[in-house]
């Protein structure tokens, strides 16, 4: 398969990078923003690449970390629920709120929020949405705290727009989150990736055999990957 | 423990410290002699598939499963995620454990999963499920008292015979245990 060629904007930008390096996370910072020239605010996402074997349950790799400045875009919330908690949905700042007719809009292309919240009764029914939600990462899940009781709801769609990420394993072993917008300041990212990297250090599953975290990039949306140094980065811990 | 006679189709046992689920099983009790029994046992680890004969003398360490009814959501390569209808957690199973029930899976099927603590095992389809044909060919033949069987290819994939009678786009029942034809939806 031919390479495809690249523009001049992002080959300038990788001319700023050194790609046997691997640079600290402050320095990851500041040279992911520097390659972040394109025309609209771009979001800097972290990848990884772990040691764990996501077709293992013992080596699944997911959870959630609330990010302290958030992720820079504002959070659409779909809350499936009925009766008296659709109320208390709405007031709290759901975007979306229903039962079954918001599950057929889903069924029909609907895919226009980024997190999605249920209550335990609805589950059953919004099982069905397994196949559209759950590869999309939209699927409420206890573990993440997007299947709550009536009284939980507040909680959970403020923590959601306040910017809780969920980090979890793709089918390759890999792990991506964004953690900012290139127009953050480096303290206010830098406080994003160590309360993400506190997390995603605190999940570590009990089967992972070998180095947990085996590479890291910074990334910006339009730009090159930034090779970081995965020791350094490992020793970012909420003190 | 298990002796001989425990022993069955779907038993979880541990050997050496490894786990296997019994996919066959026959017990022989020959006139003369011990009883034995030939089974076929699959290693969770890797869906190997090993041949096996337990004497009646033998013992053998069953492990505790957990049955959860569990839902199939889609799948991702060689990664199947369930959602377990109580709890509402998401699990994944790998394609081994998974590759000879995949024929009658369909999505947002309900299955039994068998698990240790938080390891899925093994899953058990449900004994009857409702599949859609997608292509299989009008059967006509002329009047004939008996009547016939002719192909038909389910939304799954897999190829049943179904009677001449049963046209494309018919959901039908299927036995899972046996592969065959049931009845018409």
């Amino acid at each position: 398969m031919h390479m495809a060629t690249r523009g001049k904007r992002y080959n300038e930008a990788v001319g700023l990078l050194d790609q046997e390096a691997r640079y600290a996370p402050p320095e990851a910072i500041e040279l992911t923003k520097q390659t972040a020239n394109a025309k609209f605010d771009e979001t800097i996402e972290l990848h990884l690449r772990t040691g764990a074997d996501p077709r293992y349950a013992d080596q699944m790799v997911r959870g959630v970390a609330v990010l302290p400045h958030g992720v820079g875009k504002p959070v659409r919330v779909l809350v499936f629920c009925q009766g008296e908690a659709e109320t208390i949905a709405r007031d709290a700042g759901a975007d979306y709120v229903g039962s079954d007719e918001l599950i057929r809009e889903i069924e029909n292309g609907f895919l226009g929020f980024d997190v999605s919240i249920a209550t335990p009764d609805m589950m059953g029914r919004v099982g069905r949405l397994g196949r559209i939600l759950g590869r999309r990462g939209l699927m409420p899940n206890p573990r993440i705290g997007t299947v709550v009781q009536q009284d939980g709801i507040p909680q959970s769609i403020s923590d959601a727009k306040k910017g809780r990420v969920e980090f979890r394993l793709d089918r390759t072993g890999l792990i991506h989150v964004p953690i900012g917008k290139a127009s953050f300041d480096d303290d206010r990212l830098m406080d994003n990736l160590v309360t993400l990297v506190d997390n995603i250090i605190r999940a570590r599953p009990s089967g992972v055999k070998g180095q947990y975290i085996r590479a890291a990039y910074l990334t910006a949306t339009m730009g090159p990957s930034v090779p970081m140094d995965v020791d350094r980065l490992s020793d970012l811990r909420i003190e | 423990m298990a002796v001989l006679n425990d022993l069955r189709n779907g038993l979880v046992i541990r050997l050496n410290d490894i786990i296997y689920t019994i996919v066959d099983c026959q017990h022989v009790k020959p006139g003369k002699g011990s009883a034995f029994a030939r089974t076929k046992i699959k290693r969770i680890t890797d869906g190997a598939v090993l041949d096996r004969t337990f004497r009646s003398n033998e013992t053998v360490e069953t492990v505790r499963v957990m049955d959860h009814k569990m839902q199939y959501m889609y799948r991702d390569g060689d990664i199947l995620w369930f959602m377990d209808n109580e709890s509402f957690e998401q699990h994944t199973l790998p394609m081994t454990l998974v590759e000879d029930s995949l024929k009658f899976l369909k999505e947002g099927e309900t299955v039994t999963v068998k698990m240790d603590g938080q390891v899925p095992l093994a899953i058990e389809l449900p004994n009857f499920v409702e599949l859609q044909i997608v292509e299989t060919d009008p059967g006509l033949r002329g009047d004939t008292v008996s009547g016939g069987s002719k192909r038909a290819t389910l939304e799954t994939g897999e190829v049943v015979n179904v009677p001449l009678f049963v046209q494309n786009e018919t959901r039908i029942k299927v036995d899972t245990r046996t592969g065959k034809y049931v009845e018409r939806i």
